[in-house]
């Protein structure tokens, strides 16, 4: 994957959550929708994370999993 | 909209006489007129239900000096383009129609013509020049097209029966596509239910030359690679995708000589294109909806009030238990197949009401679930696509509980059957991972063949079909082009679709199944359609400003009927099935285990509202099944309609001038 489109996803995520004040998107489903659109494949430990901080911890996990 | 038939015989001239009866036998596709060419090799057969050009646009059409022509059904919206550019290469024109651009066309492109095609089509070409027969068929099934052939002989039509008004062609259910049927709810063209008659691909066109028939692709369902979609930014999409719909609307909406209404379903598909029309056009609008008396089904509230927005004069028919069984028999004889659902019935219906109210033709909705992600069994997939990516994690395993309300209330209680379910053959390297639940789910129905029909080969995996470069896909594009090769053009445009409105008379247009929302659909990230597990999230934000939240943020509500429960009433099966289902009409149509039928048939009267999907549809196969065996084999006599064809009649008779 490249950079672009990691920003570009993280983007509309993170727009996406905006417009509709967090509500619209379990972490879970959060997760589904970054693994598709990225090729990620998140830990156990990494979903724990999603589900307890939410958006605030996007792109850290992104660049973390990219990372790893 | 239109009924096209014809036969092509190397060894003797046609008979008039089959090709009369064919064409009485498609009188419900075309009441407006027909028309036949005699030829010394060949017959064509029409009868037309004109919407273009009513004084010029009787069919069989020939070219300027009668070499080439043409029997048509369907519509191509972009002729007047196409019209344009063949009188600029010299053509000459003696009618307004879609049906003449044909034949200039094949003249001036040959094969390519079809690619240059924008619309939904059935046709046959009679080239005297080369003695040649080309059938063509649209790029997605909207328009049906069946052949025999067999020793010289090629018979083709727009139904079945038509073609069993040739006496050649063989009347014989085959295994095969009772096997295809009882794995993904419909056969897979070239297959049919019947032994020796095969339906052209969609996307295809054949040939058939001195006794050969070649058969290829004229084009195919394609999808970029994954992370390599042309079209990446989501807001740039939705306006693209925005304009596209409402110009393929418009097309449809505009290119008639008679009105055209819209179905309403109270669901987002045909709430856009309805929408679509209302933002170009102030004409008067007609919408039609279907209601049904079971509440679970009914969704007249959301109809009333896209209805409203609209301001449309709006009509409905309400459809009860009672009404699906009677007019049951009627929906076999025009789906000319099993149906493991009553869905089609109620669509029966409707049409019968828009063509009650005056109108010929209807937009509506069909092709969104396909082309945009809509269906809960891509949803599904994700998930499990999700959980395959390590099934031993108990948080993946959570996800399941997104996929319904019901389950996200009892967190962590998903029922045990919901949990076996979703992990059925949880294989990731499986490409028909989003399919395999439903398949085994159906292939469940297969317990209940005879002996006979269990020991004809099993269908091949339709896994296997998928193109080459598909495990670059994204799996989202997978899952759709399995749903564009079997469900769609089987069910979704045939037994719901073509099938129930040709029933009445009704066309059907299509704006999502527009060649270039088609193409622009296929480039988009898969993201953009499926959001997470929010379906169709482009289409909804493309059209956010145009339907009222109370449909924009509703969740998707399949479009479903009462099945078995509408054959039962006080415990007994409705009068005309009776028949159908003794032991003797069973074992006499070999299909299913009559031991088997009869402990059905008792269960469910005994629970009708209470059966499981599964015995939903067996209970359907079973019925389905029995009558077409009965009207179009065992009993034929008992059903037979011999309608002549429709007047005012062409008559052509080339069998005097030189071959």
């Amino acid at each position: 994957m490249t950079f672009s489109l990691d920003a570009r996803v993280l983007s509309e995520v993170e727009e996406h959550l905006r417009s509709t004040g967090d509500r619209a998107l379990d972490p879970l489903q959060l997760a589904i929708l970054l693994e598709d659109s990225l090729g990620l494949s998140l830990s156990d430990q990494q979903l724990r994370r999603l589900s307890s901080e939410g958006r605030a911890v996007l792109r850290d996990l992104v660049a973390g999993t990219a990372a790893n | 909209m239109c009924g096209v038939c014809g036969v092509v015989d190397d060894a003797s001239p046609p008979e008039l006489t089959v090709i009369l009866a064919m064409m009485g036998q498609l009188a419900h596709r075309g009441p407006d007129g027909s028309g036949y060419l005699l030829d010394h090799r060949a017959a064509l057969g029409h009868t037309r239900l004109s919407l273009i050009d009513f004084a010029g646009g009787a069919q069989p059409i020939g070219n300027e000096d009668g070499s080439v022509w043409v029997t048509f059904n369907g519509e191509i919206f972009n002729y007047i383009e196409l019209s344009a550019e063949l009188r600029a290469l010299g053509h000459r024109f003696v009618t307004r129609t879609d049906t003449e651009m044909i034949v200039h066309a094949w003249e001036a492109w040959g094969e390519d013509c079809f690619g240059r095609f924008n619309g939904q089509w059935a046709l046959g070409i009679w080239d005297r020049r080369t003695g040649r027969l080309i059938l063509s068929r649209d790029r997605l099934g909207v328009r049906p097209l069946f052949y025999h052939s067999r020793n010289g002989r090629l018979t083709f039509a727009s139904e079945i029966k038509a073609l069993f008004a040739d006496p050649s062609v063989p009347r014989e259910l085959d295994p095969h596509g009772l096997d295809q049927i009882l794995t993904y709810w419909t056969t897979v063209a070239p297959q049919t239910p019947f032994a020796g008659v095969q339906q052209l691909p969609p996307g295809h066109v054949a040939t058939f030359e001195q006794g050969v028939l070649q058969v290829e692709p004229y084009w195919q369902i394609e999808f970029p690679q994954r992370g390599l979609e042309p079209h990446q930014d989501l807001a740039t999409n939705a306006a693209e995708l925005r304009e596209l719909l409402v110009e393929a609307t418009r097309l449809r909406f505009q290119r008639s000589d008679f009105p055209v209404g819209a179905y309403l379903s109270g669901g987002i598909d045909s709430s856009v294109t309805a929408a679509a029309i209302r933002h170009f056009s102030d004409a008067d609008l007609h919408t039609f909806s279907v209601r049904f008396t079971d509440a679970e089904f009914d969704e007249g509230r959301e109809q009333r009030l896209m209805a409203d927005r609209l301001g449309t004069h709006h009509e409905e028919v309400t459809v009860s238990r009672a009404d699906i069984a009677e007019v049951f028999p009627e929906v076999i004889w025009h789906a000319e197949s099993p149906i493991l659902r009553s869905a089609p019935a109620p669509l029966f219906l409707l049409s019968r009401l828009v063509r009650s109210a005056g109108y010929k033709v209807v937009v509506t909705g069909e092709g969104s679930d396909e082309i945009l992600g809509g269906y809960d069994l891509y949803r599904e997939a994700r998930v499990r696509e999700f959980w395959a990516r390590d099934p031993e994690s108990e948080l993946r395993g959570r996800a399941i509980e997104l996929l319904y309300p019901w389950m996200a209330r009892h967190p962590g209680q998903a029922p045990a059957f919901a949990r076996s379910f979703f992990t059925q053959d949880l294989n990731q390297r499986d490409p028909a991972l989003s399919h395999r639940p439903r398949w085994n789910t159906t292939a469940a129905l297969k317990s209940m063949l005879s002996a006979t029909m269990r020991d004809a080969a099993p269908a091949p995996d339709l896994a296997d079909a998928l193109p080459n470069g598909h495990a670059g896909w994204d799996p989202l594009a997978r899952a759709q082009w399995l749903e564009m090769t079997t469900l769609l053009p089987g069910y979704i445009l045939a037994s719901q679709g073509d099938r129930m409105l040709m029933a009445n008379s009704v066309e059907g247009r299509f704006p999502f199944l527009d060649r270039d929302v088609v193409a622009f659909a296929n480039e988009l990230p898969a993201r953009h359609k499926l959001f997470g597990l929010d379906e169709k999230f482009i289409l909804k934000r493309a059209f956010a400003d145009l339907l009222p939240p109370e449909i924009l943020n509703r969740p998707k509500q399949p479009y479903r009927a009462p099945d078995a429960a509408s054959f039962f009433a006080d415990g007994r099966l409705t009068s005309w099935a009776d028949d159908l289902v003794t032991p003797d009409a069973v074992r006499s149509a070999g299909v299913f285990d009559a031991g088997q039928v009869s402990g059905l048939v008792a269960k469910a009267a005994g629970r009708s509202d209470r059966l499981g999907n599964t015995d939903n549809m067996r209970l359907l196969a079973v019925l389905s099944t029995q009558l077409l065996h009965s009207q179009y084999i065992a009993d034929r006599n008992r059903w037979l309609v011999e309608p002549r064809p429709p007047q005012p009649m062409l008559k052509i008779d080339l069998t005097s001038t030189t071959k």
